[in-house]
């Protein structure tokens, strides 16, 4: 498992996004709402970053304009590197298929194909040929290994999710963001997805931004960022304590 | 594990159509109906063709050459002679054609004329009773003529042959012999058989015009067919030899063409039907792609471009078309083998056509796909730029802002052309008497601004929803919340209730126009015979002069003549022009019903007052009220205007006056024309009027051969081509409005799927399983309405402009009886397709309106 740690070779405290000032307005009908008002905020590499606050607090709009998914207003956002912000719609979609990860809400497999054919679609959509030995240890850590021939209609909630999740690591993306990953989920499957999460993290050194309002989600993480209002009202390094659920599980073995 | 070919953005998407065939349905069901009627139209041309060909009886099949002579010359009966004397021929008979007058009857009759041998292999008619001619003064008439002109085996019958010396006519009377029906040309008209030397004695001519030659099969050497051609043109110089397979493949070919004139006309409706099922195809394939915006958004979100989503869809589209192509060539062509089958039950005799055109049947198959990929283009563009921030959002919205500024603007720009067009010809609109009109132009520049309006229609069609439906849906709202939810529904998804409905309005507009058009043409055609023919004989002195004028009191006499009229006209001058002035009754005229006014009242023709024909109308500048000064004969009569005419006037009067005027102005009380008409219909009641008005005219008493009575009917044949031609059309219209229908049948299922949240809703707040299915059917015959008012705005002014540029005169009648039956029909039929979809969103369960997304 120690061949896959430390992909990317840089000092694994350099932060992977650097957002400097993001305002984004939109218009609805005749007012104007200010959904992030100067959110200036790193996110550290190989780190799990939780963002929470109350609905209408801007996390969500955060996630999405970090990721690349919308723009912003006025701001800049250094995605691994790339300034992302004033990319065109090409340029974003390919940030988005190289450098990006994604666990939805609400799943969002393609119903019409397998389990495998979904984990490795962003691989083959951009042409390229999937890591067999990646795809395979992925499978086995979450648990999905049986499940590779059947339709997202023949999995349950979490095995969907992790699925989802094993989408989201299989091109070794910079980032994974994971937006509110919990939220269809009973607290025994949601567990298992943020332990998944969680031990990505660990043991892949990946990066792991997760949009929640889920205080115990929350705890997972190893920093929370409090926004409310368009702002970022609080931002804490927490011991994560979801390593010790995690271990408590017994799901992983881990490095240890 | 296999190699995941699926795990692309183009394979998700084909494993999509893969997983629900249905959708394929949904999206490939208008595009299989184009194919099908485009297949069906190739295979009823194989049918007809093949038809044509196995029931085509021209020259005998026992005809193994066919010489023409070269020169002017017919061929001589001596060359004949030669000809038959020549080794290796069996038989060879000389053919003649020519034509009659015959006397015996006041009324014009005419025989047309064939040199037949009457027996044997070369023979081209059956004898069916008597005896074939074998001497002179002998004829044999076909049933037609035995019809017509009341012939039997044994009836004398009068021709009347020019004189060698050209003016004196000379009577030349025969007996018919016998009966005879031909196999060449099925009795298409009243002719005379004899054989050649007979008939050519009879008709002065001096050689043939065609000699057909067996040769024998049974000869012992069988001779060489090019040697015996070679030899047959060196016994008749410079004439032309063909075999009797080439002929006879000649005539066919001619046969074929004539039926297949007909289906060209189809073929142009044809393309117009196929453009209907691109939009169908175009919105289906809209809504589909609308439903799976999710998964695009998701595939956007982890990094596919919106080039390769498009491609993909495109692909698909492509897919589908084919898909759809090749499945209706083989229904369309499975049908066609099963015609000749079930027609011959009902009697028709058709037969099969003998094998699959393979380069049609291709052309058609990828022509359809290059429909699917045209009518997915559009589609796939906008589905492909979805924002990948669309599959976060817990719900798809049912409809962007599709209506774009520049699409509302494009669609003014075409409803200003269609404006412009239209009214440049209307201002330019044919005068009665103007001849050099180019009426082919014109109605390219209608049809022009038609397509430019229709245009129009789809572009701002969203926007003419609302208004349209605020008008139409008034009594609907209050039939209760079914009815409400229902307007609502429509209301609510412009632009997919303006994508269904603009093709059901292109159907509708095809059709009602073309009835509008058929009405107007008709109400013409009655006008025009009411004009040119007004009654069934008309009698009138050959030297121009006036009748006697007993003469309509005997043949009133005569029970099978009825409506006698007598009328009198007179040379007049009208400022420098001379006219025609007649006391004919216009109101009296059999067929009066059909003379119709432009301005004024035919009834209002009194005393001092005239009636005046379109041409003299506008010349004069004169409408109903205004004054006219006539003068007979030196004296200058004036006169008030009581109506004018749309177009000519009967038996080519100009101006018509009561009798009591035309008296005083001191016109001759004699007739110069006497009108009657048959009092029976059929061929036995004019047999029978021909003979009253022969008795009555013949004898010295009337001078004989001074009155000349004119029959002008058998125009009859006309009209029935153009109700073939009209029913056709409208068939293939119809086509259209089958290809409408399946758009709202289609449309309806999507959307029933897609809105099972909102009947889930509206069945927890209580709304009855009969109320959903109501509120769909509703929401579908709404379509319907939509697409038939939209249609019918379209269609009554174009077709106005398009009668009047096609015939000056004719009015312009609608046909509101056929309109709301075609508009009611339409409704049930739009209403019965959301029949299946309404069944099932009645049975959507109240939970689901609570339950998890997905």
């Amino acid at each position: 498992m120690a061949v896959h740690t430390a992909a990317r070779g840089r000092a694994p405290d350099d932060d992977v996004i650097t957002a400097t000032a993001l305002t984004k307005t939109y218009r609805q009908g005749t007012t104007e709402v200010r959904a992030l008002d100067g959110v200036s905020v790193g996110i550290r590499r190989a780190r799990f970053t939780a963002v929470v606050g109350p609905s209408g607090s801007g996390k969500s709009t955060l996630m999405h304009c970090v990721a690349g998914l919308d723009t912003v207003t006025s701001g800049s956002i250094v995605l691994d590197g790339t300034e992302i912000t004033g990319l065109s719609d090409r340029q974003l979609t390919r940030v988005r298929r190289r450098r990006v990860g994604f666990v939805f809400q609400s799943f969002n497999l393609l119903p019409q194909l397998t389990a495998y054919e979904n984990i490795v679609l962003p691989v083959t959509m951009s042409g390229g040929r999937p890591d067999r030995d990646r795809v395979d240890h992925l499978c086995d850590v979450l648990g999905i290994a049986h499940r590779m021939s059947h339709r997202p209609a023949e999995l349950s909630g979490g095995q969907q999710q992790r699925v989802a999740v094993a989408r989201a690591l299989v091109a070794r993306p910079a980032v994974v963001f994971a937006d509110e990953p919990t939220g269809n989920l009973d607290s025994r499957a949601g567990a298992e997805v943020l332990t998944m999460l969680r031990r990505s993290v660990d043991e892949l050194d990946q990066t792991v931004v997760m949009v929640t309002h889920d205080p115990a989600a929350a705890r997972y993480a190893d920093r929370v960022l409090t926004l409310a209002d368009g702002r970022v009202v609080q931002d804490e390094d927490v011991a994560p304590t979801g390593r010790a659920a995690a271990l408590g599980t017994g799901i992983g073995a881990g490095r240890r | 594990m296999r190699n995941p070919w699926r795990a692309t953005v183009l394979g998700s998407q084909v494993a999509e159509l893969l997983r629900r065939p249905g959708r394929f349905a949904a999206t490939g069901l208008s595009l299989l109906i184009a194919a099908f009627v485009v297949f069906g139209t190739v295979t009823a041309q194989q049918i007809i063709t093949a038809t044509v060909v196995e029931n085509f009886r021209g020259t005998p099949e026992a005809v193994s050459l066919v010489v023409e002579p070269g020169g002017g010359e017919g061929i001589g009966e001596d060359r004949l002679r030669e000809i038959r004397a020549t080794p290796g021929v069996t038989e060879a008979v000389g053919r003649l054609d020519g034509g009659t007058p015959l006397d015996g009857s006041a009324v014009e009759r005419y025989l047309a004329l064939s040199a037949d041998p009457g027996t044997g292999a070369l023979a081209e008619v059956r004898l069916i009773e008597g005896t074939y001619p074998s001497g002179p003064g002998r004829l044999a008439v076909d049933t037609r003529a035995a019809r017509e002109y009341d012939l039997a085996p044994g009836s004398p019958l009068t021709l009347l042959r020019p004189a060698p010396d050209g003016e004196i006519t000379r009577r030349v009377t025969v007996r018919v012999s016998g009966i005879v029906r031909s196999t060449a040309t099925n009795d298409a008209e009243p002719t005379g058989y004899a054989p050649a030397p007979q008939l050519g004695k009879l008709l002065g001519a001096s050689g043939y015009s065609r000699v057909d030659i067996r040769t024998g099969a049974a000869a012992a050497a069988p001779a060489d067919p090019a040697r015996l051609a070679e030899r047959i043109r060196q016994t008749v110089p410079g004439a032309r030899v063909r075999s009797g397979d080439e002929v006879r493949q000649e005539e066919a070919r001619q046969a074929v063409a004539e039926a297949k004139d007909t289906l060209e006309l189809v073929d142009v409706f044809l393309a117009v039907a196929v453009g209907a099922a691109v939009l169908v195809a175009t919105s289906t394939f809209r809504i589909v792609f609308a439903r799976r915006v999710r998964q695009l958004a998701l595939l956007r979100a982890i990094g596919a471009t919106p080039r390769r989503l498009a491609a993909a869809l495109v692909t698909e589209g492509a897919v589908v078309g084919l898909l759809a192509g090749a499945t209706g060539v083989s229904a369309a062509w499975g049908c066609g083998l099963l015609v000749p089958a079930v027609a011959g039950r009902f009697g028709h005799d058709l037969s099969v056509p003998s094998h699959l055109p393979p380069a049609e049947a291709v052309l058609t198959v990828l022509g359809t796909g290059l429909l699917a990929v045209l009518a997915v283009l559009a589609p796939s563009l906008t589905a492909s730029r979805v924002s990948p921030l669309q599959a976060l959002r817990s719900a798809a919205s049912g409809e962007g802002p599709a209506n774009g500024i520049g699409r509302t603007l494009l669609g003014l720009l075409c409803a200003a052309g269609a404006a412009l067009l239209a009214w440049r010809q209307y201002t330019a609109l044919p005068r009665p008497g103007d001849t050099d009109y180019d009426r082919f132009a014109a109605l390219t520049v209608v049809v022009l601004s038609g397509g430019l309006a229709f245009l129009a229609l789809i572009a701002l069609g969203p926007r003419l929803v609302r208004p349209v439906l605020s008008a139409v849906a008034v009594p609907l709202r209050r039939t209760g919340a079914a009815g409400r939810l229902a307007v609502a529904g429509v209301g609510g998804a412009p632009g997919r209730a303006a994508s269904v409905s603009v093709v059901v309005a292109l159907g509708v507009c095809l059709v009602g126009s073309t009835l509008t058009c058929l009405a107007s043409l008709n109400a013409y055609e009655r006008y025009r015979q009411a004009v040119e023919a007004p009654a069934d004989f008309r009698l009138y002195a050959r030297d121009g002069g006036t009748l006697d004028r007993s003469l309509a009191a005997d043949l009133a006499s005569h029970p099978g003549l009825v409506d006698v009229t007598a009328f009198r006209t007179a040379e007049v001058v009208e400022s420098t022009r001379s006219a025609t002035v007649s006391d004919l009754d216009l109101t009296a005229v059999r067929s009066g019903v059909g003379l119709t006014a432009r301005t004024g009242s035919l009834d209002r023709l009194g005393p001092a007052h005239v009636v005046v024909d379109a041409d003299h109308a506008h010349r004069l500048g004169v409408r109903a009220g205004d004054r006219v000064t006539l003068t007979f004969e030196g004296r200058p009569v004036r006169l008030t205007v009581a109506a004018t005419l749309p177009g000519a006037g009967p038996y080519g009067g100009d101006f018509f006056v009561p009798a009591g005027d035309l008296t005083r102005m001191g016109a001759d009380a004699a007739p110069t024309a006497v009108t009657a008409d048959a009092s029976e219909d059929g061929a036995q009641g004019r047999i029978r009027a021909r003979r009253a008005i022969t008795e009555t005219l013949t004898g010295p008493r009337r001078g004989e051969g001074r009155v000349i009575a004119e029959d002008p009917a058998g125009q009859g044949g006309e009209q029935d081509d153009l109700r073939t031609m009209a029913t056709t059309v409208i068939m293939v219209l119809g086509l259209t409005v089958l290809v409408a229908v399946v758009g709202v049948a289609t449309t309806a299922s999507l959307t029933v799927v897609e809105r099972t949240r909102e009947f889930g809703l509206l069945r927890a707040l209580g709304l009855g399983g009969a109320a959903v299915h109501r509120m769909v059917t509703l929401e579908c015959a709404l379509y319907g309405v939509l697409g038939g008012v939209l249609g019918l705005a379209l269609a009554l002014p174009y077709s106005w402009l398009v009668v009047r540029v096609a015939e000056t005169g004719a009015p312009f009648s609608v046909p509101a009886g056929q309109l709301a039956a075609v508009l009611t029909v339409l409704v049930l039929v739009t209403a019965a397709a959301g029949m299946a979809p309404a069944l099932r969103a009645s049975r959507t369960s109240p939970t689901v309106a609570v339950a998890g997304s997905d």
